[in-house]
């Protein structure tokens, strides 16, 4: 079984994300990356 | 539900000698069977590398398998703006995760996800990687999306999610 990767996209596929890209990480994304490095950084499980 | 101890939980990228694996198990067949017989391949092949979390060095709670990855587009047509000058939008893909079902509904999973962000993150650093991106199964497309994961807009209902970094 392979990874499952990502299909090229089709220009409507396209436009959606890059107009989306240009908009920029919104406030309610900007937090849920914070939640998790603070998750990361709380929990700190070792590399063994 | 009995939550974990973090405490004794340890990560460590796979190798042959991984505790645990053969006996790992998850609700889809395709998630252990990749665990079981495709993921030390793949990372021998430097397709994927898969990073394997224990509990007390001897149970695999999840793994999750990861690549270098872009996001591309199938035609060519001249459009204008930031981004639109690129063909390819560089990522990194989370191509693989699990947890294994007895310990599922206990933060694994979400901790696995939240240390995939940070690599990435920290990965961005050094080479260009503008998001993090999987192609998840469509039962848990909600899960991600609380995660802060997006939906990429498709007609064909592709099930391709990322989150900006």
């Amino acid at each position: 079984m392979p990874l499952r990767t990502i299909p090229p996209l089709d220009d409507d596929e396209w436009i959606a994300l890059m107009k989306d890209l240009e908009k920029g990480q919104t406030e309610e994304q900007a937090e849920c990356v914070r939640k998790a490095l603070a998750l990361v950084k709380k929990l700190n499980i070792p590399e063994n | 539900m009995k939550s974990i101890d973090f405490t004794k939980v340890g990560m460590a990228r796979l190798s042959s000698s991984t505790p645990g694996i053969d006996t790992f198990q998850n609700k889809k067949a395709e998630m252990v069977n990749y665990l079981q017989e495709c993921a030390l391949a793949d990372q021998e092949d430097k397709i994927g590398t898969t990073w394997v979390w224990n509990y007390d060095n001897s149970i695999v709670l999840g793994y999750v398998t990861l690549a270098m990855y872009s996001i591309d587009r199938k035609y060519i047509q001249d459009l204008s703006g930031k981004y639109f000058q690129y063909r390819s939008i560089p990522a990194l893909l989370l191509g693989q995760i699990a947890t294994h079902k007895n310990y599922e509904n206990r933060g694994i999973g979400t901790y696995m996800v939240s240390w995939t962000i940070n690599k990435a993150i920290v990965l961005s650093k050094d080479v260009g990687c503008r998001m993090l991106t999987l192609h998840p199964h469509k039962d848990v497309v909600e899960w991600y999306q609380k995660l802060g994961f997006k939906l990429i807009e498709s007609k064909h209902k592709k099930n391709i999610m990322y989150l900006y970094i």
